[in-house]
């Protein structure tokens, strides 16, 4: 049903439905697999076609990361390149912001509903659409999507996603503190960015005078639209060569391979029920304990997630929609269980959920939830990693499980006149360098990825001083940040940062996991610790000479020559002068079993490389070392490890006898 | 079918007892038998409530959460750590099905 007489196929999708009514049973339909028709392909030409289209869907990322001028997207990557059938079934995802597969989906299935029949959908159009209760998780992930036509007849789509600076929200970069989704930036629910292969001028001047940084938006746009450009031409040769029916079909196969093989692997879990639940501590507005908790049940060859338990939602962003959810969800299981399956809607198809409705993970329309990946939706693939690796062990993929990798993400956001006497809202994106999980057989990554978008990366240094009024006093690995364990979570990071030649800015902060830990071991690893954030105002420090504050190398070391003004995990953004400094350090990764099967040998060099310190190689690990040369002092590390055991014996009490 | 021997977790394994009639949860390092597996094991292991502050987790309010840790009663290895609110019940975290 469609109000353009369109035949979406959506069971239950009626005239005459509200717009949350119509987005909802969009957005449920990406669980649902698809009808099956006959498909008749060679099976070689099969692969070499479909390997064809994941080449030239990373020629448009290419182009994409080489067009746009945001370090957020040159440098950290922060964009996804996706393929859809021609009713918007996802085919295939590029690396990238994984969560936007399933709301991207909803969204091509939105524009059909909502705009075939006026004002149509033609050649060369290309619709512009960033509503996170269509797409999922923040205005500021601005999405333009373009019908791929053969003969007037569509037989594919193409869309491209950034994350993008700035969207003209309240406070610049993103809010911290909104109560509403309508205080959180331009929302647009799908336009015409391009007509007929031309660009749409009124809608480049609403971006051009609806955000602080008219450039850098634009030149996002421009880029996807390229990028679109750049797949859409390769796919029409494609298909002039090979046929349009031959595409089509490959393209349904391609979903067809990734929901047989998905239901496939499912068979090889054994029946049972796996449960997680994490905890965060801001709402946004105030210090408050949330939770979302997860039941996990394999029974008749699927996967059942029951979200029943989790916290209502918060008054503050720190909340994600449903198309968000479901994204971070199969982020999860692209970067475990299926992670060599095709990336596409097929994933989903095994997953039957329960996400209740005013939860934190599907907020009623106009909840805020701008904080969805430092928060929200952060916390949500922490949670459901735990299940599923649980689930995974039991099925003998050893492989594919692994502790919580960070599970918030500490952001900073600014905004003002920068350096260049020019008006900007940004965002630094450090946390990029996330510790990973541990998994059975490896530490995890140190400062290395986060899971909802692992191919994205922290920029260097001198870009975002080259781009922003901004000059670092050190950014690095920050020793015993990851949690402790058999193998060890990565080490997440902190970073002093100097506001520089500039007098008219402000400086925000967004993550939760201060107050309690968000980020869980498994099977006997600890917890990461908690993130930070604050200010040291006019310090002077900035004055000093190289060789002096060279020597200031940690967060004890600012502390111990300036005060320390404590932030808490969120704080709106507030007017900040040059030579003030901010400092933000981010999580690391969980740790997997106990450390006291940790070899000493890797505890001594992990000591050496200031991985973790010398107090808790003693407390934790159990591991004495012989300094200056880092050697294990093997008896008396029997010693303290027995000591150890002792302890826990003394302290423990039982729940049952 | 339920396999004779699942590993569920680093450190624990569900078995089938010989006649077949039972499948138990054991300790993988000592061998201990920790409850029958249609229980939760973690109402049957010792457990020690920790202060995050221990391991130098400064920031965490221990009022709100506290780090527990249940262990093998036998060998006393450590098989899993959840950071919880104090006076949380037991997490029900594996429960594998048994015909």
């Amino acid at each position: 049903m469609s109000k353009g007489g369109w035949a979406l196929g959506i069971e239950g999708l009626t005239a005459g439905m509200s717009d949350s009514e119509v987005i909802e049973k969009i957005t449920l339909d990406v669980l649902n697999p698809i009808s099956r028709e006959p498909v008749d392909l060679n099976p070689i030409e099969y692969e070499i076609t479909f390997n064809k289209i994941r080449t030239i869907l990373q020629e448009g990322s290419f182009a994409l990361a080489r067009t746009s001028g945001s370090p957020i997207v040159t440098e950290c990557g922060e964009y996804m390149l996706a393929i859809f059938d021609r009713e918007g079934h996802a085919a295939y995802v590029t690396t990238g912001v994984l969560p936007h597969l399933a709301g991207t989906e909803g969204a091509i299935k939105w524009l059909i509903y909502q705009y075939a029949s006026s004002p149509g959908i033609h050649p060369g159009d290309q619709f512009l659409i960033n509503d996170p209760y269509i797409i999922g998780i923040h205005t500021n992930d601005l999405l333009i999507t373009k019908p791929i036509f053969i003969h007037d007849e569509i037989v594919a789509w193409v869309a491209s996603l950034t994350h993008t600076v700035e969207l003209g929200a309240m406070e610049p970069g993103a809010p911290a503190h909104s109560t509403d989704i309508f205080q959180e930036g331009l929302r647009i629910p799908g336009m015409k960015i391009v007509e007929g292969e031309e660009p749409s001028l009124p809608v480049f001047k609403i971006l051009e005078r609806g955000v602080r940084d008219p450039q850098l938006v634009a030149l996002d746009n421009v880029a996807k639209i390229a990028a679109n450009n750049v797949v859409s031409a390769r796919i029409e040769e494609l298909i002039k060569q090979k046929g349009q029916e031959f595409f089509k079909q490959v393209l349904k196969k391609m979903i067809y391979e990734g929901e047989d093989k998905s239901f496939e692997r499912v068979q090889a879990i054994p029946d049972g029920v796996w449960r997680a639940v994490s905890y965060g501590d801001f709402d946004g507005l105030k210090k408050a304990l949330f939770k979302i908790s997860v039941t996990c049940e394999k029974k008749e060859g699927r996967i059942f997630l029951d979200f029943t338990g989790t916290s209502p939602q918060n008054p503050g962003p720190v909340n994600s929609s449903l198309p968000g959810s479901i994204g971070s969800i199969f982020s999860v299981f692209v970067s475990t269980t299926f992670w060599d399956l095709i990336w596409n809607r097929g994933i989903l198809a095994p997953l039957k959920l329960n996400i209740p409705k005013g939860t934190l993970i599907n907020p009623d329309y106009p909840c805020p939830v701008t904080a969805a990946p430092s928060t929200a939706a952060a916390l949500l693939a922490g949670t459901v990693t735990k299940v599923v690796s649980r689930m995974n062990m039991a099925a003998g993929f050893a492989d594919e499980v692994c502790a919580p990798w960070l599970s918030n993400w500490n952001g900073i956001f600014m905004g003002g006149i920068n350096q260049h006497k020019r008006l900007q809202g940004t965002i630094t994106m450090d946390a990029n360098g996330g510790g990973t999980g541990a998994t059975g057989s490896l530490d995890g990554g140190d400062t290395t990825a986060f899971m909802l978008a692992p191919g994205s990366l922290m920029a260097d240094v001198e870009s975002y001083e080259a781009a922003n009024p901004l000059l670092y006093l050190f950014r690095r690995q920050r020793e015993d940040s990851g949690g402790h364990g058999k193998f060890r979570g990565g080490n997440g990071g902190e970073a002093a940062v100097f506001i520089h030649n500039t007098q008219n800015y402000r400086i925000g902060f967004r993550g939760i996991g201060k107050f309690v830990a968000s980020t869980s071991g498994i099977f006997g690893g600890y917890p990461a610790d908690s993130i930070q954030n604050g200010f040291i105002y006019g310090s002077g420090l900035k004055d000093l000479r190289s060789s002096e504050y060279k020597k200031i190398k940690t967060f004890a070391d600012l502390e111990s020559c300036s005060q320390f003004k404590e932030m808490t995990p969120m704080a709106a953004a507030t007017p900040v002068q040059d030579g003030d400094l901010y400092y933000m350090r981010w999580m690391g990764g969980g740790g997997y079993g106990d450390p006291l099967e940790r070899d000493p040998l890797c505890v001594a060099r992990d000591v050496e490389e200031m991985k973790i310190s010398l107090e808790i190689a003693e407390k934790i690990y159990g591991v004495i070392l012989n300094l200056p040369d880092f050697t294990v002092d093997e008896e008396s590390t029997q010693k303290r490890r027995m000591q150890i055991i002792q302890d826990r014996k003394r302290r423990w009490k039982h729940a049952k006898r | 079918m339920l396999r004779d021997r699942i590993r569920i977790h680093e450190s624990l394994i569900l078995e089938r007892s010989a006649e077949g009639s039972k499948a138990e949860i054991k300790c993988l390092k000592c061998g201990t038998v920790l409850c029958d597996a249609s229980k939760n094991y973690k109402e049957y292991v010792p457990y020690v409530d920790r202060d995050p502050r221990e391991l130098n987790h400064l920031l965490i309010d221990s009022a709100w959460m506290i780090y527990r840790e249940y262990y093998c009663p036998h060998c006393a290895i450590l098989l899993e750590v959840d950071p919880t609110p104090p006076g949380e019940s037991h997490l029900w975290d594996i429960q594998i099905r048994t015909p």
